[in-house]
């Protein structure tokens, strides 16, 4: 099978900042990937260079075996995809919004309509951008990425900011077009939506892939193990926590009174943890036990949240 | 707590520096540029015409006037004909001019303001000295009224707002919401969405256009005495010059205060001084020489010979060119540092 996407050791530099260093990788045709990263990552910066936005400043990129420089329409027509941020014109309908859109691509537009239904947007096709809700809009830069019918679908946070109906609205839409073999690239910082959309989830930090594979082979390859998050009235800085079985890390809050603390064994650690506490006269103030999640996984492997 | 919300205003005021050019820079600006115009009158000259077989006599009797101390007027009288000196106020270079027969008289539109201080103060002048007491006769016909003058000028401006404002901070707000990024980023060619913008100018600057010319034709009876051809050639080369600088200037902005900025930096001095409300005579000659060639000044001066002094196309040919050469360079410069994200 082709590759929908390759990226070959692409790196791209501002000023001093390098934002994305070196990425390889490829992407098969029908994958829907994730591309997760706490702001600053260099998500937006690389998938900008796949829709051709940017450019690196060095390695290469190609887009179903094509690459920018010499097949840059015939990319264009076959990707779709929407940007962080986009503002339609204000007095502009729905529907003009999406036939002004459809103008641009001569030959395989698809019917507005058709999409408007997808999208759930039909009923607001008469009304104004500016009177649309936040999520409203998503869901038209969505619908405007899908006006090509396009083979692979690059979308840069395409639920920030909106509130969890609304983006299960747009998890429910994306659902539906994998049933149609689109490939899918997604960035975003929220680890339930690569969990429940992507086949494959990329984290990304300080412009490199730091892992790549499904959720289970991530959590299962890098941090076997759980979690014990727990807060104290107050803390003794003099316990060696280190010292207990089966203890791998130990994050604290800035206040130092919230723990996270990463274990290998969890029915081995937690005796000798409510030793501790009672022996220091330690009072609890909330426990808790619980499997690794993505976001547990890239702190322990950055030191920093997905939501950073 | 009042403290700190006198100390909240002034902070957001000096922060910004759009708004601290706007608060103190433009007026004084605007001050500078005007007082050079009208302020120094003892070194602007008001130009008076003589006509009439004893024209060249009276000049060299007038000019022997002395001008008293605290005047701040000074006359140059020419010697000149009739149809000269009409052409010459049409243009604003003559404010009046004088024939002396049994009484002096005076020829001049009453409703242009310095055309009327400039008779008052001759007036005065020429009765201390006894020359003689004289009559008005009211020249107002078509092509010598202030109306006649002003309209040329607003039809020239309009080309230049409709462009700069219509095209300029289009493409501008574009950039700034992303969109011109997320277009730019389907298979749409630029040269078609720029071409669009101009486009629709020409279009909505034509509509301006041809309704002011109604609107004055029927409100004022200001008439196009010269060639309908030209006048539409003076349009298109207007708004080709100025789509031009307006892809030029919005070919890297991308936030509202530096648009707002550049946006006036360039229009206010071309409708302050490029002769579409007064003539651009009062300024120094100097600094006549160059806003002579200012687009709005070329349009301006081209459309008003049009209207007033019957100019046929070969008249207009030189300014026509001039400004599609300004065009075609700005064009080009806008698009080779144009910013498309």
């Amino acid at each position: 099978m082709i590759n929908a996407i390759e990226i070959n050791n692409v790196k791209k530099t501002f000023k001093d900042l390098k934002a994305v260093d070196g990425i390889t990788e490829s992407i098969k045709e029908g994958e829907f990937v994730a591309l997760l990263g706490p702001n600053g990552a260099g998500k937006t910066t690389l998938v900008e260079m796949i829709e051709g936005i940017q450019f690196p400043d060095e390695g290469g990129i190609k887009i179903l075996g094509m690459n920018w420089k010499s097949h840059e329409m015939e990319i264009r027509k076959i990707l779709g995809f929407s940007l962080q941020e986009t503002k339609f014109i204000d007095k502009l309908s729905v529907m003009e919004t999406m036939n002004l859109f459809s103008s641009f691509y001569s030959i395989t537009v698809k019917n507005p309509e058709e999409i408007l239904n997808l999208v759930g947007l039909s009923e607001k096709k008469k009304t104004y951008v500016e009177n649309l809700s936040g999520g409203q809009r998503q869901k038209l830069a969505l619908a405007i990425s899908l006006i090509n019918n396009p083979k692979v679908l690059i979308l840069d946070e395409p639920t920030t900011g909106l509130d969890p109906t609304a983006r299960r609205e747009i998890w429910n839409i994306l659902q539906e077009l994998k049933k149609k073999s689109t490939t899918l690239i997604l960035t975003t910082h929220y680890m339930e939506e690569a969990e429940q959309l992507c086949d494959r989830i990329l984290f990304l930090d300080k412009g490199k892939i730091l892992a790549s594979g499904t959720l289970d082979e991530l959590l299962e390859r890098n941090s076997l193990g759980e979690y014990i998050n727990f807060t104290l009235l107050k803390n003794n800085k003099t316990i060696e926590w280190e010292k207990l079985p089966g203890f791998r890390k130990i994050y604290w809050s800035e206040q130092n009174i919230s723990g996270k603390i990463h274990v290998n064994d969890i029915i081995n650690f937690l005796p000798e943890y409510f030793k501790i506490i009672k022996s220091n006269n330690l009072t609890l103030l909330s426990f808790e036990c619980k499997k690794m999640t993505l976001d547990d996984l890239f702190l322990s492997m950055t030191g920093r949240s997905l939501e950073d | 707590m009042f403290i700190q919300l006198v100390l909240m205003e002034l902070k957001s005021f000096y922060r910004n520096p759009g708004i601290i050019f706007w608060a103190f820079g433009f007026p004084l600006l605007m001050a500078g540029v005007l007082g050079s115009a009208f302020s120094n009158k003892k070194e602007s000259i008001r130009k008076i015409g003589i006509v009439g077989e004893n024209s060249i006599q009276l000049v060299s009797q007038y000019k022997s006037i002395s001008i008293p101390e605290n005047s701040y007027s000074q006359y140059e009288f020419i010697s000149i004909t009739e149809e000269e000196a009409i052409k010459k106020m049409k243009r604003g270079e003559l404010q009046l001019y004088l024939e002396s027969k049994n009484d002096l008289i005076y020829y001049f539109d009453p409703s242009n303001s310095e055309s009327y201080q400039s008779y008052l103060l001759l007036e005065r002048l020429l009765n201390k000295t006894n020359i003689s007491s004289g009559k008005i006769v009211s020249i107002n016909t078509k092509g010598s009224r202030y109306v006649d003058f002003l309209i040329p000028g607003l039809l020239a401006l309009g080309i230049m707002n409709s462009c700069i404002w219509g095209s300029g901070w289009t493409l501008i707000e574009f950039r700034i919401k992303k969109l011109m990024r997320r277009m730019m980023a389907t298979p749409l060619p630029k040269w078609i969405f720029l071409m669009s913008h101009v486009f629709t100018r020409f279009i909505l600057s034509g509509l301006e256009f041809i309704f002011l010319i109604i609107f004055s034709y029927f409100m004022y009876d200001v008439q196009i005495q010269g060639s309908y051809l030209a006048m539409i050639l003076c349009f298109f080369s207007g708004n080709f010059a100025f789509s031009g600088v307006a892809i030029l200037f919005s070919s890297r902005a991308s936030n509202t205060q530096v648009a707002n900025g550049l946006i006036n930096l360039i229009t206010f001095p071309m409708t302050i001084c490029s002769g579409v409300f007064f003539s651009y005579h009062n300024f120094p000659e100097q600094a006549e020489k160059i806003i002579r060639y200012f687009p709005l000044t070329l349009i301006a001066d081209s459309i008003r010979s049009i209207y007033n002094e019957g100019a046929q196309l070969t008249d207009v040919i030189l300014p026509v060119i001039i400004l599609n050469i300004i065009g075609a360079v700005f064009f080009t410069l806008g698009l080779k540092v144009y910013k498309w994200d």
